[in-house]
């Protein structure tokens, strides 16, 4: 739960986009407003003691249309998309006590495998999402369920999630997103012809495809036209590349809960292909990507040196970085223009974006900040 | 505290419409270019910092170009080559810097080896020294991949200099510098190998040019 006293805060954002979706943010606010009175008040109840067992949230739920185009696709259109949304939650709680990765919540009386399938070790059917503490923001997956404890795949180290609110959402799959006979409506054909939803595994991009073949429709992997790819788990901060072939593309109905806290996303070494999970414009100035700190944050430096998040502008990709120079820290400019102020570039609501991690051999967590926070007065 | 979507859940309904980011066209890559890291500056070959307006050029040499034989013809070293995109000194915020530039172009060639073309004029014409600088690693290598895609080049990660040559540090007086590199443009004319580009930079311009680099290094670095 959150902790600060939203109640006089004005919930304010410096917005640089669209009109259109300025004005949905007006929705957004006030439905927020409303959450953060709601926590506020359910913190107020669990200071009294027994309430927390009938208390409940109100985060938002909400519903994203994106429409990559509306008209006739004759060139491949490519549209680089990050889900705004979350799961909605299936469980809350607060851990009371952790031992290595088993984590107990007192309070829960769970079934056996409730958050996990019983047979397959290497499937996930749903994660954990730390709300507070020193891992909020932080998801990791299920791996078994008892009564009242759940196994974590997550390496705690030293840290404590004991007294951390936590909620338990169900993974997103290829299915579950675009449909089990593509409701969605993505261009159906082969692995040459269908539109394609590209992922990718940390190394490489995955193509998945909806395949119209009469021998049996379903969705499938480009290389593999016979196994049912339809369960692929599409991680929650995980970046989907589609690539419209022709046709008309469709309209995706996105709908989940807003993620409005901090959202801890990890940076690997290499090519990170991230969504944000962000139902508003953040900008590179104040997304925290940068923070004066490699291991923390982007590493400073040049084009060929720097870490580079990568956006894609609609016709191709812009590369941003911070400069640096033996002066010192110049701020966030666009490769090729070592003088201009990148600092207010946005990354629009909704899309996924890449973040080369080079310059740094470490693998860092990016705190995406709360879209809740209001700015500093 | 068990949350039912039912019971509990405040379903405030939000609809947002989300500009759509898309592309109606090819695959394309980013290439960015230049000088962005300050590692290398382009020179002439009297090792003087090429002025702003100088025109250099981002593309790709045939596989089979032959420089040695050709160094100094400028119609048979156009035809080897495909533009990809031009700059010039200066340009990307080096406004006042000679030898330097910084630039972003779009290309939609697929698995093409780079290079920079540098004149010490603003136009081929005008041109008497040029010089062709190359990587050969795979890093000025577009992908081959038809999805839009970045890479960031630089000058100071070329290894191959098909026409002029690299030197080493030009501040002796700053070793912490001593990854700054000059490119000398080969003349027309008579251009020379590596070994004598070196040997004429550091016979002829070495004590002017390392008092300028240390100059220019005093306002850029220090």
């Amino acid at each position: 739960m959150e902790k600060q006293d939203w109640s006089g805060a004005p919930l304010a954002y410096e917005v640089t986009s669209p009109a259109s979706i300025f004005m949905s943010l007006a929705s957004i606010r006030s439905q927020v407003k409303i959450a953060v009175y709601t926590r506020v008040l359910l913190l107020g109840l669990a200071g009294q003691g027994a309430a927390w067992a009938q208390s409940a949230t109100t985060t938002p739920v909400g519903i994203v249309t994106v429409a990559p185009g509306s008209s006739a696709v004759t060139t491949p259109l490519f549209f680089y998309y990050g889900p705004p949304l979350a799961q909605a939650a299936v469980y809350e709680g607060r851990f009371t006590a952790m031992a290595g990765a088993v984590l107990t919540d007192s309070g829960a009386s769970w079934t056996v495998n409730q958050f996990n399938p019983a047979v397959s070790a290497a499937a996930r059917s749903h994660y954990i999402e730390v709300t507070s503490g020193v891992l909020q923001g932080t998801s990791f997956d299920v791996l078994a369920t008892a009564a009242s404890t759940i196994t974590a795949d997550f390496s705690f180290g030293n840290t404590s999630v004991v007294g951390s609110t936590y909620v338990i959402r169900p993974h997103r799959t290829i299915a579950s997103l675009f449909g089990v006979t593509n409701q969605a409506g993505l261009r159906a054909g082969t692995e040459l012809t269908a539109d394609l939803i590209r992922l990718w595994d940390g190394v490489k991009y995955l193509d998945f495809f909806y395949s119209s073949a009469a021998g049996g429709p379903g969705w499938r992997k480009v290389g593999d036209g016979v196994t049912d790819h339809g369960g692929r788990v599409i991680k929650p901060k995980e970046g989907i590349l589609f690539k419209f072939t022709g046709g008309t593309s469709p309209t995706l109905a996105l709908m989940g809960e807003l993620q409005g806290g901090v959202a801890t996303i990890l940076i690997a070494p290499g090519a990170n292909f991230v969504n944000p999970v962000a139902s508003i414009p953040l900008t590179l100035g104040t997304s925290n990507l940068f923070t004066n700190n490699p291991a923390t944050g982007l590493k400073a430096g040049a084009p060929t040196t720097a870490d580079v998040v990568s956006l894609f502008n609609g016709a191709a990709f812009d590369d941003y970085y911070v400069r640096s120079t033996a002066a010192g820290v110049q701020g966030w400019r666009k490769a090729g223009d070592v003088a201009t102020d990148r600092s207010a570039v946005v990354i629009p609501p909704g899309t996924a974006f890449i973040v080369k991690r080079t310059g740094d051999p470490r693998a860092f967590s990016w705190k995406r900040p709360s879209l809740y926070t209001p700015p500093s007065s | 505290m068990k949350t039912s979507s039912c019971l509990f859940r405040s379903l405030a309904i939000l609809s947002l419409g989300v500009v759509a980011i898309v592309s109606s066209a090819r695959a394309q890559v980013t290439v960015s270019w230049g000088t962005e890291s300050e590692g290398r500056y382009f020179a002439d070959a009297a090792g003087s910092l090429l002025p702003e307006g100088s025109l250099v050029l981002l593309g790709s040499f045939a596989a089979a170009t032959d420089f040695a034989g050709n160094a100094s013809d400028y119609s048979y070293l156009s035809s080897q080559f495909t533009t990809f995109s031009s700059a010039f000194i200066g340009d990307g915020g080096f406004t006042g810097v000679d030898g330097a530039l910084a630039a972003a172009s779009v290309t939609s060639a697929l698995n093409r080896q780079l290079s920079y073309w540098a004149f010490n004029a603003a136009t081929t014409g005008a041109a008497t020294e040029w010089g062709i600088f190359t990587q050969t690693t795979g890093l000025w290598t577009t992908p081959n991949d038809p999805f839009p895609s970045s890479m960031n080049t630089d000058l100071v990660d070329a290894n191959v200099a098909n026409i002029g040559s690299f030197a080493p540090s030009l501040d002796p007086l700053v070793p912490s510098l001593a990854r700054t590199a000059i490119l000398n443009l080969g003349p027309v004319a008579t251009v020379p190998d590596s070994s004598v580009g070196l040997l004429n930079w550091f016979a002829i311009g070495a004590t002017m040019v390392s008092g300028r680099m240390f100059k220019r290094r005093l306002g850029y670095t220090i």
